[in-house]
């Protein structure tokens, strides 16, 4: 087990902790940097948020926030780690923008989430995008305070948006511009002028090479973005090194892959929740998805969560399992030395066995999830996805489902209709497919459209037999599966007056 | 914020202003500051073993296999602690809760009780070694459902030696740890002589404080041998108090310090953590630390009171209220802290809203059951027994037919009145009588109205097929600390160079106190914010205050500022004058700056500093003042709350579009950090009305138990919140202060009950309103239609 080497703020530094770690307990209690909190240790409340700056597979660099305490030391091997201590040296009044902005609109009142909204403000801007007020408040969606009531924090946020609204688009340009405005220390440019070669070869410490997967055969647990394996084992033994999947760079892509039968696209299983929502591949082959991204926890665990964890936890009501499961999604699994030909292509639905049982062995992991490709080429493809929870967003789904199906002919084609939170493990609603597949879609006829809804509806309601528990009553979660399938169609046919029908 | 000026109110030149808080630049920075930043490197971590059952006693503890584990320095059970009963209630002496608690007891009382304690050389080593620790547990059946406690068989509290520190109603073997009466006239008479009644319940829940900081200590052994607790607390004094009894420990041994807080809410007004430290390093001499996980917080510290309200109200028909009984039963869970006080609140600081009624009448008990405790929380009754009061007002202008507005307006407390109320109710003992001297509610309504765009005539409507939009409001009273109970302190002192030292006792929980009580110094001694020096929170050096509670600080403690701000301004004077051998009265002090009237002499503050300190031979000396306040009165604010929800009725699911606050604070002194605070208060409310609550398995197993499965509202799930505060002054308050830490939870429930009662004509009555309750509640109805 090599040790994690890190770019600490403006320092080098070699971790004594284990890669298994989170990253939290080596910030606070290996490096004494007290200013990421912990108020959770469960991803939910950003106290302890810091930012990660790296290289992407395409040689792009950049500078996420994502929760400590539910990230493994070990993917921090290479990367840059910044926290407030790190983010104000050499800032000319002692205070970055950000800081500033808080400070005068009040917008902190006991401090201790402040440094969290901090991180989670500063990522945003370093993100190329344009900066606006709705994108500054997604940032922090992630980050909890219980004193101030948010107003305060939306001033020093709209603050920023005008301080901020012309920064430079390019990744590079931006960062070098953030550094010139001392939002980011000056450290980012040592990071950027290294470039994606990773330590500094005069650095004191075993030059070797990155951590193989195969080195990991049988080692005790696999780590995706560890969003749920944290929440579950919050303290690890000192010496824990699970199989880290992020570190392995095959798992990481988004691209096409064909077989003998047909297109796919495939994304790999280390592909993070916020790239996959951002990836142009996966937003031209399903229209729309974009929408759903704020539906999935925050922004924080989004950053850091994978779409293979999603699955393989094995959550009834995990998100995107809904939407792949009613993509059609195709996994490939592989032993954890990820040999090729010993993969296997499962189909999503098939790999629930039973709560929590998956149709994966202890030896092999999920490499990469496919998804049947061009469909959407002419434009007949409809994805819906519908989720209830408490609250907005940082929550989990009592019920979720998505619906997919193409248009064909005037009737619907390939229908699969998810269902999550109704039975044990995330479900495909034959009752619902029965009743849509081959109909006609009378999109000009809102009676008849409302009344094709309520019969799917009807159905898919009739057909399952949820449970009581924390998220919601079994008569409840079956009156949401009634109502959430309502809301596909008027979602999908939003301009054919099936709302009026339906709700008058 | 309005920016007229403040009527029959002085002008101020600091006070009054938005100053930044005096730690503002430090906390941004991300110093290290809070109590877990600042941890000796060679302390001991503390585990504590917590029960998993709901009530059990332990037949035996066997620490063999985690002594033996390397790194462990001790494990300590209750045979290890002095048997003596105490309250983890920090309140004053005696305090109004019973003493029905020991630090480690034979029995446990809830799932998540204290069984042992565990200290290990690091903190996985003590989680190794609390789990090899071998406790062997009599399970005994647990009482949870608090409508079925009293006089239960299955006894709670059978042990010997608790007991009450006056009467309070504590009868242990009924499982009630207090009860209480009180009427004025004749209820059942002016009751049945009313044309119009209403009769309502609301079930208020337990809710969970969520500081964002959880608790911690540390604790150490300074060179003279005296044990200091370094502590994420509210009431250092208390602390010290109860832990010198608790380890029967002279008080003088004792030292508590406060560094920042991350919030408290009320949670930090007891001793959750303190002893345990303590505890090991009595024990091993070493320094101790412990920082409890999230889950902790929600299975271990307290909650708010789950109640029962029953309101009963009696009117004529031209809507004149004539008289309001209200009983509540209230669950304190496995111990009493605040038992009495909380549930007195609820009639005491909500029935003097409605002062002209001929009969009122408050009564009820607070029962023990085998739940997590419930303990001081903002809001702190007022909001259970206000949510009761507020939603029968509604009911009774939905009889009437009148407006819910004019109703209130109609019957409502004003500027001059008094309540008989707050002579006979106060907090645990009798009240006092008092005049109001400010109340701006009517001012309150009168722009909340204007803000929220109340319309009587259109009180709900349609915005989407199956969406409509309501509104709803309720008006809310607190207090501003407890009279004649609560005592602040401080102390000033002239540095060389011109500058104050500020030590106050009063307890900054992250509120900003430390800012607005310099703020008051500043003012009254004519000098900028950056000349005063404040510290607080020190048993060993600063003076006394009760704490930061009941919503005292600005008020108490803000008296006790001025005052001693006021005699430090006397005593320059004084001794310029002594030195110029003219009397006081010729001595100008303005400007930072001393001059004879004739302006023949001048002296700077600076320069009479060092002389005073350096130059003045024989004649030097301090200049010190220790001043100390405890009011005679609480002036309560006030506050119109109206809300705007979205109820989707497909759903159930209710969302607040915009909440207003209009309050009457009196001065705010700092009216960034006063409107924050009703800001985060309304919040705070919004939560405890739409999302939290602390839900238990059959078993009495915590199943809220972190910030997913209990959840409070995030930034995405707040419309807009708008606060204002009208212009108001009050003459016994500090430059014309009251109070603004509560206030700003206390609507929220009752106002959205009562839009969501105009919104589907069902009245919900267990809180928190989720979506499937609303549903349940519209279906209900429709069937019945
Ligand atoms: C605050 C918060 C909010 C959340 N909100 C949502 C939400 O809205 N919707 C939702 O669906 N989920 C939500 N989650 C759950 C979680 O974020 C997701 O399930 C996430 O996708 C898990 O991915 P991960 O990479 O972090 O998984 P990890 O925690 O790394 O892994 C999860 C499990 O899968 C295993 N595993 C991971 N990758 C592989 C692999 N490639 N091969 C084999 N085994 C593997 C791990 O061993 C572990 O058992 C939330 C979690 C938190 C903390
Ligand atoms: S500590 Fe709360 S999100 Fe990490
Ligand atoms: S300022 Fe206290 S939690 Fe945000």
């Amino acid at each position: 087990m090599e040790p994690v080497r890190l770019l600490v703020n403006s320092s080098w530094h070699v971790a004594k902790a284990a890669p298994g770690i989170p990253a939290l307990d080596v910030i606070r209690g290996e490096l004494h940097l007290t200013a990421t909190k912990e108020g959770c240790r469960e991803g939910d409340c950003g106290a302890c948020a810091v930012i990660v700056g790296e290289w992407t597979s395409g040689g792009i660099p950049r500078y996420r926030a994502v929760p400590s305490c539910l990230l493994a030391t070990g993917d921090l091997e290479g990367k840059h780690l910044l926290t407030l201590e790190g983010l104000v040296e050499g800032a000319r009044d002692g205070l970055t923008p950000v800081m500033r902005a808080f400070l005068d609109e009040n917008a902190s009142q006991c401090g201790f989430c402040t440094p969290g909204f901090i991180m989670a403000l500063t990522s945003w801007l370093a993100e190329p995008q344009v900066a606006d007020l709705a994108g500054a408040l997604r940032a922090v969606d992630g980050n909890l305070c219980r004193c101030t009531g948010y107003a305060a924090i939306r001033r020093a946020a709209r603050r920023l948006v005008q301080e901020f609204a012309d920064l430079p688009l390019d990744p590079v340009e931006r960062l070098k511009a953030l550094v010139e405005a001392q939002v980011l220390p000056s450290s980012v440019l040592e990071y950027l002028a290294r470039g994606p070669g990773h330590v500094p070869a005069d650095f004191a410490a075993p030059a070797t090479a990155l951590m193989q997967p195969s080195e990991r055969i049988g080692a005790s647990a696999v780590v995706g973005g560890g969003t749920d394996y944290y929440v579950r084992n919050p303290d690890p033994d000192a010496g824990f090194a699970p199989l880290l999947i992020k570190r392995h760079p095959a798992l990481a892509h988004i691209r096409y892959h064909a077989d003998a039968q047909q297109q796919w696209l495939e994304v790999g299983a280390a592909v993070t929740v916020r790239d996959f929502f951002s990836s142009p591949l996966v937003r031209s082959e399903v229209p729309g998805i974009a929408r759903y991204e704020t539906a999935f926890a925050s922004t924080l665990i989004r950053n850091l969560a994978t779409v293979g964890g999603n699955i393989v936890n094995a959550s009834p009501v995990a998100d995107m399992t809904a939407m792949l499961m009613a993509l059609g999604a195709t996994l490939v699994t592989a032993p954890s030395d990820l040999a090729s030909d010993s993969e296997r292509l499962i189909p999503i639905e098939a790999f629930f066995l039973g709560y929590k049982k998956l149709d994966l062995a202890p030896s092999e992991v999920l490499k990469a999830i496919r998804l049947p490709a061009g469909r959407s080429a002419n434009g007949s493809l409809q994805f819906s996805f519908e989720k209830i929870s408490k609250r907005r967003n940082l929550d989990i789904a009592a019920v979720n489902t998505a619906l997919v199906f193409t248009i064909e002919e005037g009737r619907c084609r390939g229908v699969r209709l998810s269902l999550g939170g109704v039975a044990p493990i995330p479900i495909l609603s034959d009752a619902a497919r029965d009743v849509l597949e081959g109909a006609m879609v009378p999109q000009d006829d809102p009676k008849a459209l409302a009344r094709l809804a309520l019969a799917t509806a009807q159905a898919a309601a009739a057909s399952v037999s949820p449970i009581d528990d924390v998220r919601g009553s079994a008569e409840y979660r079956r009156r949401m599966v009634h109502q959430l399938i309502l809301a596909h169609f008027v979602r999908l046919f939003e301009s054919s007056g099936i709302a009026e029908e339906l709700f008058p | 914020m309005h920016e007229a000026p403040m009527r029959n109110a002085p002008t101020f030149s600091v006070v009054a202003h938005p100053h930044k808080k005096v730690d503002g630049e430090g906390l941004m920075l991300g110093r290290p500051a809070y109590t877990d930043d600042l941890v000796p490197s060679n302390a001991l971590h503390v585990k504590l073993v917590r029960s998993p059952h709901a009530f059990a006693r332990i037949k035996s503890i066997d620490a063999t296999e985690a002594l033996k584990l390397p790194g462990v320095a001790c494990v300590l059970t209750w045979k290890d602690c002095p048997r003596i009963p105490i309250t983890r209630a920090g309140q004053g002496n005696p305090e109004p809760s019973p003493h029905d608690r020991f630090i480690l007891d034979e029995y446990v009382r809830y799932v998540g009780d204290e069984a042992a304690v565990v200290a290990a050389e690091d903190e996985a080593t003590a989680e190794k070694a609390a789990s090899l620790l071998k406790i062997e547990y009599e399970v005994l059946e647990p009482i949870l459902d608090f409508e079925h406690a009293k006089d239960n068989p299955i006894i709670i509290h059978p042990e010997e030696g608790i007991h009450e520190m006056f009467p309070i109603g504590f009868e242990p073997k009924r499982n009630i740890a207090a009860a209480y009466h009180m009427e004025v006239g004749d209820v059942e008479q002016e009751l049945a002589a009313s044309p119009v009644r209403v009769d309502t319940v609301v079930y208020t829940q337990a809710q969970n404080h969520v500081a964002m900081e959880p608790h911690a200590a540390f604790s150490y052994l300074d060179v003279q041998g005296r044990l200091t607790i370094v502590t994420s607390t509210q009431n250092p004094w208390h602390t010290r108090r109860l832990l010198g009894l608790a380890l029967q420990m002279p008080l003088r041994s004792i030292r508590i310090v406060k560094p920042r807080v991350g919030g408290g809410f009320g949670a930090k007004q007891h001793i959750h953590v303190e002893p345990y430290v303590a505890l090991v390093t009595l024990k091993t001499g070493r320094p101790a630390r412990i920082a409890l996980t999230r889950r902790e917080v929600f299975e271990s510290t307290f909650t708010r009171h789950q109640m029962r309200v029953n309101i009963r109200l009696g009117a004529d028909p031209d809507g004149t209220l004539r008289a309001i009984d209200m009983q509540v039963l209230s669950n304190t869970g496995a111990y009493g802290e605040h038992a009495l006080t909380t549930f007195m609140v609820a009639g005491s600081k909500t029935l003097p809203l409605y002062n002209k009624v001929k009969a009122v009448r408050f009564g009820g008990d607070v029962v023990y059951t085998n739940k997590v405790s419930a303990g001081a929380f903002r809001g702190y009754g007022a909001i259970q027994g206000l949510t009761g009061l507020e939603s029968a007002i509604d009911e009774l202008a939905h009889k009437l037919g009148v407006s819910p507005v004019e109703l209130r307006r109609k019957n409502m407390i004003h500027e001059g009145e008094t309540s008989e109320v707050f002579r006979i109710m106060g907090e645990g003992t009798e009240g006092v009588a008092m005049n109001i001297e400010s109340c701006k509610l009517e001012e309150c309504i009168r722009r909340g109205k204007e803000l929220i765009g109340w319309n009587d005539e259109r009180l709900v409507w349609e915005v989407a097929p199956g969406r409509v939009h309501a509104l709803g409001m309720a008006i809310a009273m607190q207090g501003s600390g407890i009279p004649m109970i609560d005592m602040g302190s401080a102390r000033i002192e002239l540095q060389d160079g011109g500058f104050f030292k500020l030590h106050v006792g009063a307890t900054d929980i992250g509120t900003g106190s430390d800012t607005i009580l310099a703020q008051i110094a500043a003012e009254e001694l004519g000098v900028d914010m950056e000349d005063i020096i404040i510290h607080s929170s020190d048993t060993d050096h600063t003076p006394f205050d009760v704490g930061a509670y009941a919503s005292s600080t600005t008020y108490v403690s803000g008296s006790a500022v001025l005052k001693a701000a006021a005699s430090m301004r006397r005593k320059l004077i004084d001794t310029v004058a002594m030195l110029w051998n003219v009397s006081p009265e010729d001595v100008i002090y303005e400007d930072k700056a001393f001059r004879t009237v004739d302006g023949s002499r001048h002296l700077t503050l600076h320069d009479f500093s060092y002389d005073t300190l350096y130059h003045n031979g024989v004649r030097m000396q301090t200049i010190e003042v220790t001043e100390s306040f405890s009011g005679e009165k609480s002036p309560p604010p006030y506050l119109a709350g109206f809300v705007e929800i979205e109820l989707d009725k497909e759903t159930g699911k209710v969302d607040v579009v915009k909440y207003v606050g209009v309050a009457d604070v009196g001065t705010p002194i700092n009216p960034n950090l006063a409107k924050i605070q009703i800001e985060g208060g309304l919040l705070q409310g919004i939560g405890m009305a739409l999302y939290e609550d602390v839900r238990y398995s059959d078993k009495g197993h915590l199943l809220s138990h972190n910030l997913m499965t209990y959840a409070i509202p995030s930034r995405e799930d707040v419309g807009s919140i708008v606060v204002e505060l009208v212009d108001s002054y009050e003459p016994s308050g500090p430059c014309g202060a009251k109070s603004a830490g509560e206030i700003g939870i206390d609507t929220p429930p009752a106002a959205i009950a009562n839009a969501i009662r105009n919104a589907t004509g069902v009245r919900l009555t267990h809180l928190p309103f989720t979506p499937d309750k609303v549903l349940a509640a519209i279906k209900a109805a429709e069937g019945a239609a």
